[in-house]
């Protein structure tokens, strides 16, 4: 069984390797030929030692994986050259509408059998989706070099129409799901802003609803300074670790594990929906909830595979998710991250007396950002070095806005001054919190520049820690925590053997 | 994981006295005193925004370029329970004056709109249109000479004359013909010159308009077109507020902040003192003056 275990294991990573590769490198027809020559030669000495057909299974997976990426490449191309040449006037029919910076609106425009192009649109403009609009744009760029089409294709997007003319040629929007939920969402959103004067509301709707853009720049600046970006991003940095903070907020207020698993699942499903249900969010939810139902099975250290498994499954249908999606590689590297770490943090540090609420806030927040930071620092350059502690702090706030703030939502589609003062805790709440996060973003040394943090260093990184999770889980494992850690007497200072052995150390040297 | 009943008990008193302090900050920390006018130069980057508070009263002088940013201003400094804007004032259709108004006015209730009779075929003016007729809310019409008295403060409008022969012929360009507002309360008073350049200005000195006043909103973000020596002389401010953001015209030109230099006026700028608010009492002879930085 176990070695049936390592197979799955291993042929889910030389998937994710092969799309890897071929995501970031161009594989030559000679490489794919070399690699054939390899998987038959794999083949044909399987026969005589057992062994080679691991090898031939880990090649043939490699090979999908490259391949995977490949087909869809080709897919791209062929879209791409259709609208290069496309006419700059069309109709559409309006899918997912957000808000963008600088004052625009992101409209995606869905052309029957042509796919998908982005608009962007004035923020004052009202546009719903469903609605069929006749475009005429000035310019149809299908994105300035490959990555940048690349970076468009992963949400099925080949083109983006600038300095737009439009107007609605169909109203009637039907009663489709997409209408459904941008309804709700909407009516809830007007409420929300009725309810919470700016710039709090501004905050709570990117906690509720997603997204910093409805934020200030210099408030969401503010954010990313302090490392808390991820509280208004949907990602599933954000998923998992409001998922887990929710969990440990249930408990808290008295329910056990096993509800306070089910109420925090019923949140992510309800922050989904609320977003408008796009494809990264549901990616980001499954995640979360992977890492919910491992804590709550308490088999948080075999959930990798499930982990492995879900991100396979993820990156068959989406292959350009890996190079062209931070919040996709975020999600994936947090998961794993508190997968890894959480649960050896947990073990080292409890003795089996079980951890206060505290201390597991601040293992869950290293944890999952053990891993995302150093990515976070080769694309941005920047590190926000008080972002652990911050995040412990805030990390009761968020449960508190989210039902604070769905509560006044509600009670506002019925009562707009009822919902005002259902909003006031909250609101004071967030308003101290946002006048203390902006004091400290002030601080000079608060988000540090590493311009110079290139990939290489953040695979080292990655080989490292990676290392040094595997050595401690397999020596923690064999010896047990106390006398492992005995062998680290300043570490395990709290430990009396651990005390007395160095003594003993000290007195014989 | 174990929380006990005593720790839950000091966690909910702490969280009720904290609630109970925000809400006597709410309720007596800002001001709502009928005895004060309080006049928030919204720091919304490059374009105009004014909110002027008596009590539960507000005005607001043009909405600047952006709604997140206008909205965000508005919030800190209007009282938590009062969402209701009873003045709006649309000086003239220029972006950065009107698109911030969009989103107030989708955000707030509003009792009346104060146009000049400026007539703009823009998207924005359009949806201002259109928001204003679904909302039923007031229009109204001012030109030079008109005046509105709220308690025991004055505004007078400075600027269109009806007669102008620009108004609603030159669509494209109506800097001139924007609203241009003098206020009077007690022993304090202010200019609001929106946008209007030096020959408008040269125009309002020949007629005998009371310009003089202790604060002036300097016009067209500092223009070196607008501010005439002439125009300052007359007006003889204290203070000179310029609403500026990062911008590619040069504003506030060197000039025009010379001229307020060289007639001791002292200048506060958007740009580099945050937002700036005076309040006025009706027994002090001036208002005292607060920058965000």
């Amino acid at each position: 069984m176990a070695e049936i275990q390592k197979a799955i294991n291993f042929s889910l990573m030389s998937f994710i390797a092969g799309l890897a590769l071929a995501s970031f490198a161009k594989i030559s027809i000679a490489a794919y030929l070399f690699l054939c020559v390899l998987m038959l030669l794999a083949s044909f000495l399987a026969f005589f030692r057992t062994k080679f057909a691991a090898v031939f299974f880990v090649l043939v997976f490699f090979l999908f994986g490259s391949i995977t990426f490949e087909f869809a490449k080709q897919k791209s191309y062929r879209f791409v050259s259709i609208w290069r040449n496309h006419p700059l006037e069309f109709e559409g029919t309006v899918g997912l509408v957000e808000p963008a910076k600088d004052g625009f609106k992101r409209v995606v425009l869905k052309e029957k059998g042509m796919g998908r192009v982005v608009v962007f649109l004035g923020d004052t403009v009202d546009i719903k989706s469903g609605q069929i609009l006749k475009v005429a744009c000035k310019k149809l760029e299908v994105g300035k070099d490959e990555a940048g089409q690349n970076r468009l294709a992963r949400e099925g997007i080949w083109a983006t129409c600038y300095y737009p003319h439009f107007s609605v040629i169909k109203n009637e929007v039907g009663f489709s799901p997409r209408f459904l939920i941008d309804k709700a969402k909407g009516s809830f959103e007007r409420s929300l802003s009725a309810s919470f004067p700016q710039p709090v509301e501004s905050l709570i709707a990117g906690i509720l609803l997603g997204g910093s853009n409805r934020m200030t720049n210099e408030l969401s600046d503010v954010f990313s300074r302090t490392g808390l970006t991820h509280i208004v991003a949907v990602s599933g940095y954000n998923v998992t670790l409001v998922a887990n903070f929710c969990l440990i907020f249930f408990i808290v207020i008295g329910f056990n594990r096993g509800k306070s698993f089910w109420f925090s699942v019923v949140v992510i499903f309800l922050f989904i929906f609320m977003v408008g249900a796009p494809a990264s969010a549901i990616r980001a939810g499954i995640m979360g909830a992977m890492v919910l139902w491992a804590s709550k099975v308490g088999r948080m250290a075999n959930s990798l595979r499930s982990l492995a498994i879900c991100a396979t499954a993820m990156l068959t249908e989406n292959p350009f998710l890996l190079r062209y999606d931070l919040g996709f590689s975020l999600s994936f590297l947090s998961t794993a991250g508190i997968v890894l770490t959480y649960p050896l943090l947990k073990k080292t540090f409890s003795r089996g007396r079980g951890i206060n609420i505290f201390t597991e806030v601040i293992f869950l927040t290293f944890s999952a950002g053990l891993l995302t930071y150093p990515l976070l620092l080769t694309v941005f350059g920047r590190l926000p070095l008080l972002a652990i502690p911050i995040n412990v702090v805030v990390a009761p706030v968020i449960p508190v806005a989210m039902f604070g703030g769905l509560l006044t939502g509600l009670t506002g589609l019925v009562n707009a001054s009822l919902a005002k003062v259902v909003a006031w805790p909250v609101y004071s709440l967030l308003q101290l919190l946002i006048s203390v996060l902006e004091a400290v973003s002030k601080i000079p040394w608060v988000n540090l520049e590493i311009s110079a943090f290139s990939p290489v260093y953040a695979t080292m990184y990655y080989a490292v820690i990676l290392f040094l999770i595997y050595w401690l889980k397999n020596n923690i494992d064999k010896v047990g925590v106390n006398s492992f850690w005995s062998n680290f007497p300043f570490i395990a200072k709290n430990n009396k053997r651990a005390k007395k052995n160095f003594l003993v150390n000290e007195i014989v040297n | 994981m174990f929380v006990s009943f005593q720790k839950a008990k000091t966690t909910l008193v702490a969280v009720l006295l904290f609630l109970a302090v925000t809400l006597a900050f709410n309720v007596f920390g800002k001001d709502k005193s009928e005895q004060q006018l309080r006049v928030d130069f919204l720091n919304v980057g490059q374009g105009d925004s004014i909110l002027l508070s008596k009590g539960h009263f507000q005005m607001l002088i043009d909405g600047g370029p952006s709604g997140k940013k206008v909205l965000a201003e508005i919030g800190k400094v209007m009282p938590y329970f009062d969402r209701k804007i009873e003045i709006v004032v649309v000086t003239h259709y220029d972006k950065d004056h009107l698109s911030g108004l969009i989103e107030v006015a989708r955000n707030y209730e509003i009792g009346s709109i104060i146009e000049s009779g400026n007539f703009s075929e823009t998207e924005l003016a359009r949806t201002l249109r259109e928001i204003q007729v679904n909302q039923s809310i007031e229009k109204i019409e001012l030109y030079r000479g008109d005046t509105i008295r709220y308690q025991d403060a004055l505004f007078t409008i400075i600027n269109p004359d009806q007669k102008s022969p620009l108004l609603k012929a030159s669509p494209s360009d109506n800097n001139d013909d924007s609203l241009v507002i003098h206020l009077n309360w007690w022993q304090s008073s202010f200019l609001f010159s929106a946008d209007i350049d030096d020959k408008k200005e040269k125009e309002l000195l020949r007629k005998n308009l009371p310009l003089k006043a202790d604060v002036l909103k300097v016009a067209h973000h500092g223009s070196k077109y607008s501010t005439s020596e002439d125009f300052l002389k007359r007006v003889a401010p204290r203070v000179g507020v310029i609403q500026v953001g990062k911008n590619s015209y040069g504003h506030p030109a060197s000039e025009t902040l010379a001229r307020l230099s060289d007639l001791g006026v002292r200048v506060a700028r958007n740009d580099e003192n945050g937002r700036i608010t005076f309040t006025c009492q009706k027994s002090q002879k001036e208002c005292k003056m607060i920058m965000e930085r």
